[in-house]
């Protein structure tokens, strides 16, 4: 009795993915301390994408303390694709890099009419040169600029 | 506006290097193995290419990286169930997916895509918040310009910007985030015109990103360690 509920307690100590395949959990078991049988079904993408071998493969070549971080972006990624078999994650980086094309085109034309704005802005607030009639804080109104006479080209300076 | 930009985004030509080879025609399914060499599937794992294999006109024979990324990441198996899972129209689209996501694991193996959208949505937050104060700061001038002409400023320039000149109304337009999400959503559902497009995933994803091999503005190698975890998505 004691052998066997030792042999199930070892067994019930397994990780998902030593679960999911059916397999003694070595206690170095590289995926254990990211696949823990408390979420079988996320071992379960990674490893229909994936395949185990290939995750332990890549998990241990990668240091231990980054192996929990490519062990959540593996799951992601896996979780991804089995939502969207054609594109998976690279559906993501497509619609991002649309959003952002289509918000930089958004801003460009902003930023033209603020500069348009300024323009006019910087004309408006620029003093008349001395001796020409004052505007009346208004541009390019024709009624307003100075008729020059052709033939009495210096007649402001009167 | 949006529209004709994102659509000469899908007619570009610019791919990254692991997919540039097969979006140029080899798609077909008549397949390059009866005659000539094996392809590059077969080639590696070093069995005789059949009439069907179901890797021959996605791995041609003169890109065998493009198969040996996506065989290191994935494996052969697990490519095969996937496409046969698919329809033979989304297969080309799929392994080009496949080599991306293989060719970002492998260039970073802790984040790999992962990284990739995080930075890049990273850089779409930014725009969004510069987007948001230009709009503040156009809304000012825009404001300041409307009282002026209550004034009674005769200000003809201004007053043409104000309003009406340059398509304002456009830019501020409510449905412009409906349309976004319409692309969106038609890209999800398969494409532009609701069909996949063969040309057009290696052109959008290349689209300021992978163009030449390189990463113009992702740079998936610095997300790992970088100074920017990315959050999980």
């Amino acid at each position: 009795m004691s052998s066997s509920n030792s042999v199930e307690g070892s067994y019930s100590k397994r990780c998902a993915a030593c679960k999911h395949l059916r397999r003694r959990c070595a206690e170095d078991c590289v995926l254990a301390p990211y696949f823990p049988a408390t979420h079988p079904e996320r071992f379960e993408c990674v490893h229909k994408i994936f395949g185990a071998g290939n995750v332990a493969r890549m998990l241990k070549a990668i240091p231990v303390q980054e192996r929990a971080q490519a062990a959540d972006s593996l799951s992601a990624e896996a979780y991804r694709r089995v939502q969207d078999p054609v594109y998976g994650s690279t559906g993501i980086v497509i619609q991002t890099n649309q959003e952002i094309s289509s918000t930089q085109c958004e801003l460009a034309k902003i930023r033209a009419q603020i500069s348009m704005y300024e323009a006019q802005m910087a004309t408006e607030q620029q003093p008349p040169p001395p001796g020409l009639p004052q505007q009346q804080g208004s541009l390019g109104s024709q009624e307003n600029m100075p008729m020059f006479e052709p033939n009495d080209p210096f007649n402001f300076l009167n | 506006m949006a529209t004709s930009h994102n659509s000469s985004l899908l007619m570009a030509s610019t791919s990254s290097n692991s997919c540039n080879s097969t979006i140029t025609g080899t798609g077909s399914l008549s397949g390059s193995n009866t005659t000539s060499s094996p392809c590059a599937a077969c080639k590696f794992l070093r069995r005789k290419c059949q009439p069907d294999c179901v890797f021959a006109p996605y791995f041609p024979p003169d890109n065998p990286t493009k198969f040996q990324n996506v065989h290191k990441v994935f494996g052969a198996s697990n490519v095969t169930k996937l496409l046969n899972d698919l329809q033979p129209y989304q297969r080309e689209d799929a392994v080009n997916s496949l080599a991306y996501e293989a060719d970002m694991r492998l260039r970073d193996p802790v984040y790999g895509c992962v990284g990739v959208i995080s930075v890049l949505q990273h850089e779409l937050r930014q725009l969004q918040l510069d987007l948001l104060r230009a709009r503040a700061e156009l809304s000012r001038y825009e404001a300041a310009a409307s009282a002026a002409n209550l004034i009674g400023n005769t200000s003809p320039g201004l007053a043409l910007h104000a309003g009406t000149g340059f398509g304002h109304e456009q830019f501020f337009h409510p449905q412009n985030g409906t349309h976004h999400h319409a692309m969106l959503r038609g890209l999800e559902t398969g494409g532009v015109n609701g069909a996949y497009n063969d040309s057009g995933l290696a052109a959008a994803i290349g689209f300021g990103s992978l163009a030449s091999g390189g990463l113009q503005f992702l740079k998936p190698s610095t997300a790992a360690g970088g100074e920017e975890r990315p959050s999980q998505v």
